[in-house]
């Protein structure tokens, strides 16, 4: 429904667009008599209202803004520039941070046959280079041939089988801590080391003995490289 | 059709290049510079507003979108909120403090056609001054700055029908202040 709002609104377009106010009137017979006043105080406001700026501020404005538009950066741009580009920076640190403490986290448990395993072994492997002290490194390697054991009991018992891969890296680790310690000797790190080794040698044997001929084949390579290791 | 055409191509070549500013500048600063002095009443602070306005509109011509808003709404609306931080920061000073000094048009110009009686701007400026603070804007963007209906329902951020009903209350309360005026000469 249009209402004497649209009304007046339509009658002070055609105004606008250079009718004169009769002209205009004219058109909305029906609406005249309340139309008149109100189109009269918007001929007066728009006769009076509109102002022009004093010239020499015009020109003065312009010439600002042409050489404002010159300038090629200004120098809060370059530091804002400068800040997201440190900001982008820190975000991208902060992410690769985030997601590598949760690849660490969920590889934590991992065994050799796991696709994360790679990424435990690296974290291992910095632990020990970002470790200074001779003597905590030696333990932590110590550590390190216990969790290699760990991992070659757990393989066996899901897979049945001594894992070829668990085996490697288990001699590796072993090899590893008896080179730092042949390197640094540390009484402190001998005897746990010692202790280790004749902890993995029952294992071994326990192990050897209850799959004989079963579970792993005699005289496999293997079998060969554990038995080699504890010479 | 062809003006918005030109228009949208002045648009693209300041985004281009900030030199082009300067066909945009001169299209509008009338406009806007109108709007200011009506609002604030005092022509030199409305020449500082004008030019934060338009170097404000400068440095963010690059993210300004043509089809979110006409140019001229955007530039009402960065115009209308240089008024709100200026009345923020200087509290003293009243949005409409219409002191009757209108700018180059002001002087002791009549409004006198009104009921056929001679009405000084000043009286205009005070009956504006009793209106409702959207119904001094949609004065000011319809009377001062001429938008059209539709550009100023955009730069105020309401509808078109919104701003006619406050247009006709606006005009019925502006008369009805000017007359009560008129009769107690």
């Amino acid at each position: 429904m249009t209402t004497l709002q649209d009304h007046l609104a339509e009658c002070l377009e055609i105004i606008e667009n250079g009718e004169g106010v009769d002209v205009a009137l004219d058109r909305f017979p029906g609406w005249k008599a309340e139309l008149r006043p109100l189109v009269e105080t918007a001929v007066a406001l728009h006769r009076v209202a509109p102002s022009t700026p004093p010239e020499n501020f015009r020109a003065n404005l312009h010439y600002r803004l042409v050489n404002e538009a010159k300038k090629p950066k200004t120098r809060w741009s370059l530091r804002w520039n400068w800040r997201s580009m440190v900001l982008r920076t820190v975000t991208v640190l902060v992410a690769l941070c985030i997601l590598g403490t949760g690849t660490m986290v969920a590889s934590a448990d991992s065994l050799p046959d796991s696709p994360l395993f790679s990424f435990k072994l690296a974290g291992e492997q910095a632990q020990v280079r970002i470790t200074l002290n001779r003597a905590q490194r030696q333990r932590l390697r110590v550590f390190l041939v216990e969790k290699r054991m760990n991992e070659v009991a757990a393989m066996l018992r899901s897979q049945g089988r001594l894992n070829e891969r668990a085996i490697v890296l288990l001699g590796r680790e072993t090899e590893a801590a008896l080179r730092d310690l042949e390197k640094n000797p540390d009484k402190s790190s001998v005897a746990p080391l010692e202790k280790m080794i004749v902890l993995l040698r029952v294992r071994t044997t326990r192990f050897f003995t209850k799959s004989s001929g079963q579970r792993c084949r005699s005289g496999s390579m293997s079998k060969r490289r554990v038995a080699k290791w504890f010479q | 059709m062809q003006e918005q055409e030109s228009e949208e191509s002045l648009i693209r070549a300041a985004q281009r290049d900030p030199a082009a500013f300067g066909p945009l500048y001169e299209r509008y600063v009338d406009r806007v510079y109108s709007y200011i002095v009506f609002r604030v009443g005092n022509p030199a602070v409305a020449e500082d507003l004008t030019s934060d306005v338009f170097l404000k509109a400068l440095e963010k011509l690059g993210s300004y979108q043509w089809r979110a808003l006409p140019l001229s709404a955007w530039l009402f609306r960065i115009a209308s909120n240089c008024l709100i931080d200026r009345w923020r920061r200087l509290a003293k000073m009243k949005p409409v403090p219409l002191d009757g000094d209108l700018g180059s048009t002001a002087g002791e110009s009549d409004l006198d056609s009104l009921l056929g009686k001679r009405l000084t701007r000043q009286e205009l400026v005070k009956a504006v001054s009793r209106l409702t603070e959207w119904q001094k804007q949609v004065i000011a963007l319809r009377f001062a700055a001429g938008l059209p209906v539709a550009e100023t329902a955009k730069a105020m951020g309401k509808s078109e029908g919104a701003v006619k009903d406050l247009q006709h209350s606006a005009l019925v309360a502006l008369r009805k202040h000017l007359v009560g005026k008129g009769e107690d000469r």
